[in-house]
């Protein structure tokens, strides 16, 4: 009788840990991939106290979706006010890159920003120009060795720009890239 | 999980005090998960026909009551919900007691319920857009369970079961994996 207890223990701890939790996976979620969301504004030299731009000037709310013949609405699928996507300054030393702080060193145009460690940079959506608007600077400040970097995607090559869905909305997770970024750093010295 | 391992354990020692071998009891039982009810928002009904010793044969009725559920779904948290399950289910005991045993279980389930699937829809322009789409889903389960049962005063019976079985037709829109636990309070006739 006890090792029909024991079995019947087993069972039951079994069973309950290997039900299906398809259930509770998140569904309501699109990934995608839409090269050159981002674009960093480049100048052939830069002076210490120069100001490094990066826009999002061709992120319409309707983009060009991969296998598809029609254009993709984000708005209408996101109901998303902004989409956030994060990148860092760093400054080479002694052959390392070190990470930048950014401080009260950075400008902005359009859209909003978090900055910590890394830039938090929010595209917002404008009515208007159905355009998800950002446009930051980064003031540089010091001569050397610099790069800017975005992190990797969902899909290891690119760097992910992000739906803040709410209310039921699908969210939308774009693979994109940066215009003049090259595998996902822009690399320029500051004289 | 927890908390039905918990009763299960003290129901358990309730019941050793009046063991025996009797099988003067009746041939028919009607059952009511109470846990069902206060855990999942659940109603689960049950009627079991003991053939002999050791074979039973029932039909249960599991239907969905449960606000949070049903709040779940529509907020998207959960992309499924269960409307109701009907299940008819073999018992064979696998202890020489009547009074408290141990039983395995084979059922299968016509189910039906509610999903959501994600879809990439036109608007009058011609612009793509996704949204999830409500949709209904039917299907049929086979299973099977393992419990625990006893009675006290021969009238009133308690099982204890827990065992999951497999919707046969899905493919993505009903559960792939349904449970079958429950806590039945019954009375033998």
């Amino acid at each position: 009788m006890k090792t029909l207890k024991y079995t019947f223990f087993l069972t039951l701890i079994v069973i309950s840990f290997s039900c299906s939790k398809e259930d509770e996976e998140f569904y309501n979620a699109v990934y995608t991939t839409i090269p050159g969301l981002v674009t960093i504004e480049v100048q052939p030299n830069y002076e210490v106290n120069d100001v490094l731009w990066i826009n999002t000037n061709s992120f319409s709310r309707y983009l060009s979706e991969p296998n598809q013949t029609t254009p993709l609405d984000v708005y209408r699928t996101t109901n998303s006010q902004k989409f956030s996507f994060i990148y860092s300054l760093e400054r080479q030393v002694d052959g390392n890159w070190e990470n930048v702080a950014i401080g009260n060193n950075f400008v902005q145009e359009n859209g909003s920003t978090s900055i910590g460690n890394y830039v938090t940079a929010n595209a917002i959506y404008n009515s208007t120009t159905e355009t998800y608007e950002f446009r930051g600077g980064l003031r540089l400040l010091q001569t050397g060795q610099y790069r800017i970097g975005f992190f990797s995607g969902y899909n290891g090559s690119n760097f992910d720009i992000i739906s803040d869905s709410g209310n039921r909305s699908t969210f939308l997770t774009i693979a994109t890239t940066a215009i003049n970024a090259n595998n996902g750093f822009y690399n320029f010295t500051v004289n | 999980m927890k908390k039905i391992i918990f009763i299960f354990l003290i129901l358990t020692q309730v019941s050793l005090a009046q063991e025996n071998n009797s099988s003067d009891l009746g041939k028919n039982e009607i059952k009511f998960d109470v846990v069902s009810l206060v855990a999942l928002g659940k109603i689960h009904v049950s009627y079991e026909r003991f053939l002999g010793k050791d074979f039973s044969v029932g039909i249960s009725g599991n239907f969905n009551q449960s606000k949070s559920r049903e709040e779940d779904f529509e907020s998207g948290k959960n992309r499924t919900l269960e409307e109701y399950q009907i299940i008819p289910f073999v018992r064979y005991s696998l202890s020489k007691s009547q009074i408290r045993y141990y039983f395995i279980e084979v059922f299968v389930s016509a189910n039906q319920g509610k999903y959501r699937e994600l879809e990439r829809l036109l608007d009058q322009n011609n612009n793509g857009y996704y949204e999830a789409i409500q949709k209904e889903y039917s299907d049929f389960a086979v299973g099977a369970a393992i419990g625990h049962k006893f009675y006290i005063k021969e009238k009133f019976g308690v099982d204890i079961f827990v065992g999951m079985g497999k919707n046969l037709f899905s493919s993505g829109e009903s559960p792939d994996i349904i449970s079958r636990v429950g806590v039945n309070l019954g009375y033998r006739f």
